[in-house]
């Protein structure tokens, strides 16, 4: 299904043009609703996004052009620049005069670089439309309204069904009741929910107390209505209606969603601050497929759940659920990683055979590499869309760029169906990056990614990371050796 | 776009309004370059008529603070919008650029220096 496109404009790369069209876009985005400052951000962003396109994609005098397109998606607007023009020298380090790109870091709520390979190069990012926030439908008294205190097994116990959008408001009210303004932040928008649901981008399963007051909710959430795999998150139960057992009886109603709905599998990332999301994980048939070291922010809400501290930031496990049979897959993981990924497939059943490396390293041609940079978190990933032989110094450059720029985690996945992510993996891992685990399905073309992580220079405390079973721990052994083998940063 | 010189005490003070943007960035590059040569002891930019700077906009106040320390000249800006504000804080040249918080302000810090 594609994006509703609001506008299209095409404008000679020339820097005489820039604001015109800037003002073109801006005045698009006024329609939708924007309000003066976030009009400000926006119209900042295309005109940096622009400015990098005309300086850095066309040599002075060239004649070339760009296209600004405008597209709406569930509750935000895209902005996306696309050109064809000179391949970004990757051997050159990133620069102190790379000012445009830095205030674009700074301002997106999430950016993307596409290579998209013959059809050039895309630059994507998007802002959130103006919408009413969840206090706007709530009264002075429940704003001011104290989380309710625990109160296990004393309420009656609540039905369980699917959630329509319109259970927005009432969902939103539930998470800000129990959690405060703590949660992922669509959440507390309801218009924003009711348009994921209803574009197919998530699929709630809802507790519903006395009258008719929502109380506990859990969601899958997939990057495109046709995708194959979802993400389970937004996992929330109402204090008053802990005891139970409402997140698991939740969760076990959205596997049989998933199983009807073809799914092949459920991945998720549990909290390694405590064992509980972890236990609930296993007892669902869930499987660690791996860890994700300081995944997430400090001021990431841990649910006043006293924990040892893990340093900067804290680890989440990764856990996959399959639904359904998947493909069978021919897997070409590199022979260190071997033994953790056979050992990962056959602790869930998937149909797949590993194959030794065959010596290839891609084409020889230009790498595609997708980068998706969350500023706000501190997190970027990066996505092989095809090899090349400058994949190490492609990846080296995005690396210090990233990190110049305060990224805190970046994260690069490979495709473990291509054989050439068998060859390549040891020059990555040069560069500072070490496993992290493999997530079935996840790529919606070639299946099974391998998940390579690295850090920058953050302080970490992996004796605080908590760990379930006996497959996490060696997992989480095998990825802390690793760290250790390829050490920090240091080819870069 | 547009400029007004005014006085502070008896300081000239340089008020900028309206966009610092690709479009306009070489008008005021120009301006304030100029305004360099005429001998006066310090560049005290009044931001508070600006809304919105991109980075060609910042490429600008950084020529006229290097220009200005070439010549051993004061160098403030005072009265920025939060949205100007903003801009300079994630560039990282809030400090650089010698930001105050008002003509005041300003004028203290380039007789000081």
């Amino acid at each position: 299904m594609s994006d509703p496109t609001l506008a299209r404009l095409t404008v000679p790369a020339r820097l005489a043009l820039i604001t015109p069209a800037r003002d073109f876009i801006g005045a698009v985005a006024q329609l939708e609703g924007f309000a003066a400052k976030a009009l400000g951000r926006l119209e900042l962003l295309v005109e940096e996004a622009s400015l990098f396109v005309v300086e850095q994609a066309f040599e002075p005098g060239e004649a070339g052009d760009y296209t600004l397109i405008l597209l709406r998606r569930p509750g935000r607007l895209v902005v996306a620049l696309e050109y064809k023009g000179l391949p970004i020298d990757f051997s050159r380090l990133p620069g102190e005069g790379e000012l445009g790109l830095t205030l674009m870091r700074g301002l997106a709520e999430e950016i993307q670089f596409l290579n998209l390979g013959k059809a050039g190069r895309r630059i994507e990012f998007s802002a959130s439309l103006p919408v009413a926030p969840i206090t706007d439908y709530l009264s002075e008294s429940e704003r001011n309204r104290e989380a309710p205190p625990a109160d296990a097994g004393m309420m009656p116990a609540p039905r369980l069904r699917m959630m329509g959008g319109e259970d927005a408001v009432a969902l939103s009210r539930c998470i800000y009741r129990s959690y405060g303004y703590t949660y992922v932040e669509f959440i507390y928008f309801p218009d924003r929910v009711k348009e994921m649901l209803d574009a197919g981008l998530m699929i709630s399963c809802v507790a519903e107390g006395e009258d008719q007051e929502i109380v506990g909710h859990i969601a899958l959430l997939l990057a495109s209505p046709e995708a194959k795999v979802a993400e389970s998150g937004i996992a929330v139960v109402d204090p008053r209606y802990r005891g139970h057992n409402l997140f698991k009886a939740m969760k076990q109603q959205l596997i049989g969603e998933g199983q009807r709905r073809g799914l092949y599998g459920i991945f998720s990332e549990a909290m390694t601050l405590h064992p509980f999301t972890q236990k609930g994980n296993h007892s669902l048939g869930a499987h660690e497929t791996g860890f994700q070291l300081a995944f997430l922010p400090r001021d990431v809400d841990t649910r006043k759940i006293e924990a040892s501290p893990q340093g900067d930031r804290a680890a989440i496990a990764l856990f996959y659920l399959r639904t359904n049979p998947e493909p069978p897959r021919r897997l070409y993981p590199p022979a260190r990683h071997r033994p953790l990924i056979e050992d990962i497939c056959q602790r869930i059943g998937l149909d797949r055979q590993i194959a030794d490396s065959v010596g290839t390293e891609g084409d020889g041609g230009e790498t595609r590499l997708t980068v998706r940079v969350r500023p706000d978190l501190g997190q970027a990933f990066l996505q092989i869309e095809s090899f090349g032989a400058d994949l190490v110094a492609q990846v080296r450059h995005h690396l210090i760029d990233l990190c110049c720029k305060k990224i805190d985690v970046i994260y690069l996945d490979l495709p473990l169906s291509d054989p050439a992510t068998a060859c390549c993996c040891d020059g990555l891992e040069g560069l500072g990056l070490f496993f992290a685990g493999m997530i079935p399905e996840l790529d919606e073309q070639r299946g099974d990614v391998l998940r390579l992580q690295y850090l920058n220079n953050l302080s970490l405390n992996l004796e605080a990371i908590v760990v379930v079973s006996p497959a996490g721990r060696a997992l989480l052994d095998h990825i802390a050796a690793e760290r250790l083998r390829v050490g920090q940063s240091v080819a870069l | 776009m547009s400029f007004t010189e005014t006085q502070f005490e008896d300081l000239p003070v340089i008020a900028l309004a309206g966009r610092i943007d690709s479009g306009t960035a070489k008008s005021y590059e120009e301006y304030l370059l100029a305004r360099l040569e005429d001998g006066r002891p310090a560049l005290v930019l009044d931001l508070a008529g600006v809304d919105y700077i991109s980075s060609a906009g910042l490429r600008v106040l950084l020529i006229a603070v290097k220009r200005a320390a070439a010549q051993n000249r004061g160098f403030a800006l005072c009265q920025l919008q939060d949205t100007v504000a903003e801009v300079l804080e994630i560039s990282g040249l809030t400090a650089l650029l010698r930001v105050q918080p008002d003509l005041a302000a300003a004028a203290a810090a380039v007789r000081k220096e």
